[in-house]
């Protein structure tokens, strides 16, 4: 039996089955209400159109995408072992690894198609609104995505070692730390203090920083930007994704099914 | 011998002040290739857990579980030739019955084209063909335990597993279900089956294995084990208006009526009786050995077993 078949095959189900649950209807309703921001802020933003249009949308879709990460990566395994459907799978010729694995292609296809959808949608407003599109954006949507697996794959391995509601509230609050390492850098308090900042650069290897993939602020302040730190960010954001697949595989094989 | 448990134990960890709780203690029995085996137990007997372990969904805290070389070499090739059907089956509810199964046949290694062509054979047989393409959500229980057992079929395994296959399903279904295990049996599948309700057994099944609070208490022939576990009584049925009171007789009765008096007598005991009862033989209405079912003598060693 050839493990990237399975692989491919529960990948593809687990995206039919998600798209079947209509998680993309949140495509529709935030893009109408993009829409409706930039009608807004045609009004009231004189001369920065674009740029509010593109900072809102790009947010909207972060908002998405993380969305889909934390809400349905919270069940998406938990509820395989619950219901006991698992059980018809694993009684089959396929590993603990390939199905864990599968799964987690499946919703990170789901993202993929969400981040394109939205990517479509936020650049034709853009550009309808008189916005040049440079290659950072493109780079920023690639980010976005990556961010988003991230924290997909946190909460994948937080729904195998707690409950759901832990989960959700455990993966909102490592996402609020990974955004904050940045700011916490700034602070005098963590400068003055070596111990301390010592303390937080160790976190950072095993939390996600995720302000080492947030291109937004060199897009919207900024005109020169160093182009080194692109391969930086995105080697940066695999190898996360990376470990953190290969940790929860070792966690799931571990796993009793109880 | 197609697979062994080989003195299988499995505790459960509770809070740390509390004792493990045993879902299984020393459980030892083999499954015989070609049969169909009962798994009998009352709820909580460790049925389910047994069946855990033989998926390797968990470990045992002792003891090991041995698959005959006929299924297969490695876990891969041994999972290839196994079916499974878990009890009271939830399936993804947005997909479609026969999606489901493409899925299912899909990774047990089939080919595409052979999928489509077994899913129609099974849909039929299992009385589901007119709602394939519904999705699974729009499904009642009895059909979800159908397409289950589809797709526990679908590639032609050689042993199935089933935990409690036929809970569910009105009474319809489970001829269904039993006339299909059995053909499949003559086909020479081996069906390992749990259930609590005893009559399925032994209306189907040459072998049983039996647990008791985590413990075996048999496992083997269904014949046997109840010829092992039976008085060698014989029944006596006397109509009541012809016979003249003996008291002779009286300590063996059991039950009566307005019409027949029900005696039960040991076989050393039959010729005394029809001794003592030489003038009044138009009293007999029958006289048969008594012969119990499954279920009686599983509950009588349970009651025994409870008592000790």
């Amino acid at each position: 039996m050839n493990p990237g078949r399975n692989l491919l095959t529960i990948s593809f189900f687990t995206l039919k089955e998600l798209i079947k649950s209509r998680v993309l209807y949140n495509v529709f309703f935030l893009g109408l209400f993009l829409c409706l921001i930039c009608y807004v802020s045609y009004e009231f933003s004189y001369g920065v159109q674009e740029k509010v249009s593109l900072d809102v949308g790009l947010g909207l879709m972060t908002l998405s995408c993380v969305g889909i990460s934390i809400f349905m990566g919270a069940t998406l395994m938990t509820t395989e072992i619950e219901n006991r459907t698992l059980y018809m799978i694993l009684s089959r010729p396929v590993s603990r690894g390939e199905f864990l694995v599968g799964r987690v292609l499946g919703l990170i296809l789901v993202l993929l198609i969400n981040v394109l959808i939205f990517s479509i949608l936020i650049l034709s407003i853009y550009k309808a609104m008189g916005g040049q599109i440079i290659p950072i954006i493109y780079h920023q949507i690639i980010y976005t995505f990556l961010e988003s697996v991230m924290v997909f794959i946190i909460v994948i391995i937080l729904s195998l070692i707690t409950n759901t509601v832990l989960t959700v509230i455990n993966s909102i609050a490592i996402y609020f730390i990974g955004h904050s390492y940045e700011t916490i850098y700034t602070i005098s308090a963590v400068k003055r203090n070596p111990d301390l900042l010592f303390l937080i650069k160790s976190s950072s290897f095993i939390m996600p920083d995720f302000s080492k993939i947030n291109y937004k602020p060199y897009i919207f302040y900024e005109k020169f930007y160093p182009q080194l730190n692109f391969s930086y960010s995105y080697a940066y954001a695999m190898l996360y994704i990376g470990v953190l697949i290969l940790v929860s595989v070792l966690i799931f094989n571990q796993k009793s099914l109880e | 011998m197609l697979f062994k448990f080989n003195n299988v134990s499995k505790n459960f960890s509770r809070d740390f002040w509390q004792k493990d709780f045993v879902a299984l203690e020393n459980v030892s029995f083999s499954v015989n290739q070609g049969n169909i085996t009962g798994f009998l137990g009352a709820n909580g007997a460790g049925k389910t857990t047994s069946l855990r372990i033989l998926l390797q969904l968990i470990k045992p805290t002792k003891g090991s579980v041995e698959f005959a070389p006929e299924l297969g070499k490695d876990t891969k090739e041994i999972f290839k030739n196994i079916g499974f059907l878990p009890e009271r089956p939830y399936f993804y509810p947005s997909l479609t019955g026969k999606e489901f199964l493409l899925y299912m046949g899909m990774l047990s290694g089939m080919k595409k084209y052979q999928i489509l062509v077994d899913i129609k054979k099974w849909s039929e047989r299992l009385s589901i063909a007119h709602a394939i393409d519904r999705k699974l959500k729009t499904y009642s229980k009895g059909m979800l335990q159908r397409v289950g057992f589809a797709s526990t079929c679908l590639h032609k395994p050689q042993l199935l597993i089933l935990d409690e296959p036929l809970s569910g399903l009105d009474p319809v279904g489970r001829k269904e279900f039993k006339d299909v295990m059995i053909e499949l049996s003559k086909e020479g599948k081996t069906i390992f089956f749990s259930s609590h309700i005893v009559s399925d057994v032994e209306e189907i099944c040459q072998e049983v294995v039996i647990l008791e609070k985590g413990k075996l208490i048999y496992s083997g022939g269904i014949s046997s084990f109840i010829e092992n576990n039976s008085k060698n009584l014989f029944e006596l049925k006397l109509i009541k208006k012809d016979f003249i009171p003996n008291e002779k007789l009286m300590r063996f009765l059991t039950y009566q009526n307005d019409e027949l008096m029900i005696l039960k007598i040991p076989s050393e005991e039959k010729q005394n009786v029809l001794k003592d009862l030489n003038l009044n033989l138009s009293a007999i209405y029958s006289l048969v050995p008594e012969k119990p079912t499954l279920e009686e003598v599983v509950y009588k060693i349970r009651s025994y077993e409870s008592r000790s």
